[in-house]
């Protein structure tokens, strides 16, 4: 399963019920687009949940920071375990396999919850839909 | 009563370059001597399965000691510390080791680290061989740039809950949960600016790429070991730095990353264990 909006969808939906993210995700507010390939998924997020999710938004509609990288690269990201190093966004991007853009300040004060959300992710990933009820 | 662990620990007086500082550490074990050198920002909980390990104690004095301005070691009494930027540099790293060694007596200590820990081994080595039976070098290579970051220590940034994110990714996604928690902690407990300035030793200072091959492992025995998720440091990294340095004996850990004392101590010890008893049997 690779990064689409159906899993990010179901990350929208799973975001509110997260413990950790519950925690740490009281001043999650920003705004940041996940690029896989060609396509772009913008999330916004308000007090730790994903409020509107745009999937290829038009070019002006603005974000903080993104995250982007080859479908091929997310694909890797995803798999549980992830070989190195497609577990971590700052892996992948030390050895060239993401590129971080845009805020680094709004990135790295809000890298926490992100971090959990991202981990959250692949556990949804690794799941098929109908467990997630 | 409750369960009251083997370990101790005590502080001791150790003078480094004219001051004195209260050095904190962790003990248990009896034998040859193994000082543990804890990751930047951390103290010595890194090591609290090695310290309890009787496979390793029933024939090694093991002893985490905290660095200055880490864990429960303050930073020095005689000193202004509040107004110099914290920053580590090569020459108090080694110094202070070599001082704490000496403080506590000990003859010729085996000396282990991982990270900055690991990197300074290659200092060891290079400047103060004869004062250490073997140099074990955890997550090591001889250039170690970009950590030296500004946002670890942001008036607009939670660095602590940063930097415990940041270096989650620098573990196996197969370590154990609650270990890789601890791991994170311990981070998320780095006291301002120190994280940071242990990173100036790691990311700046530290270039040894034309002067590793210096070292003579006919003076001191060095072993590298790294880990396959170690993206700061990479197993290729390391190996590159082993075969500029003849006689190193260098492994690739597996599914480990790069805190393996801390994030996965039973896979570590399997890499580790080995070394140790040829350690005994060859410089015991």
């Amino acid at each position: 399963m690779g990064l689409d909006a159906v899993l990010l969808e179901r990350l929208q939906q799973a975001m509110p019920d997260d413990p950790e993210l519950t925690v740490v995700g009281k001043f999650f507010d920003c705004s940041f687009l996940l690029g896989s390939g060609d396509h772009r998924f913008l999330l916004r997020v308000r007090d730790g949940q994903v409020v509107q999710l745009l999937v290829d938004p038009p070019i002006v509609e603005p974000w903080q920071f993104a995250i982007k990288a080859s479908g091929e690269t997310w694909d890797h990201f995803l798999e549980d375990p992830p070989p190195f190093p497609f577990n971590d966004i700052w892996a992948a991007t030390w050895l060239g396999h993401m590129m971080l853009e845009g805020d680094m300040k709004v990135f790295m004060q809000h890298y926490r919850a992100l971090w959990r959300t991202l981990k959250l992710l692949r556990e949804l990933a690794a799941r098929p839909p109908a467990a997630v009820a | 009563m409750g369960a009251i662990s083997p370990v101790t620990g005590r502080y001791i007086d150790v003078e480094v370059a004219g001051h004195v500082y209260p050095v904190f550490y962790l003990e248990n074990g009896n034998g040859i001597p193994l000082l543990c050198q804890h990751t930047a920002g951390c103290h010595n909980h890194q090591w609290r399965n090695l310290l309890r390990d009787p496979q390793v104690t029933e024939h090694f004095r093991v002893i985490a000691y905290d660095l200055p301005y880490h864990g429960k070691s303050d930073p020095p009494p005689g000193k202004e510390w509040w107004k110099e930027q914290y920053d580590l540099t090569s020459d108090f790293f080694t110094e202070f080791i070599v001082r704490f060694s000496e403080a506590l007596e000990l003859d010729r200590p085996v000396f282990i680290g991982s990270s900055m820990g690991g990197v300074v081994c290659l200092y060891l080595a290079r400047n103060y061989p004869e004062r250490f039976r073997a140099l074990i070098a955890l997550e090591a290579a001889d250039y170690t740039p970009g950590f030296y970051v500004d946002w670890w220590a942001h008036p607009e940034v939670e660095g602590r809950e940063l930097i415990a994110g940041v270096v989650e990714g620098l573990m196996a996604p197969h370590t154990a949960e609650a270990d890789r928690r601890l791991t994170m902690w311990y981070y998320s407990q780095c006291a301002p600016g120190v994280v940071k300035g242990d990173l100036y030793f790691y990311s700046v200072e530290h270039d040894m790429r034309d002067t590793v091959s210096e070292i003579d492992t006919g003076k001191v025995p060095l072993y590298m070991l790294t880990g396959e998720y170690d993206y700061l440091s990479t197993p290729a990294q390391t190996e590159a730095t082993a075969a500029k340095i003849p006689g190193t004996k260098m492994q690739t850990m597996w599914e480990i990353g790069h805190f393996p004392m801390s994030e996965d101590h039973s896979r570590f010890m399997a890499y580790l264990n080995p070394i140790l008893d040829e350690i005994r049997s060859k410089y015991g």
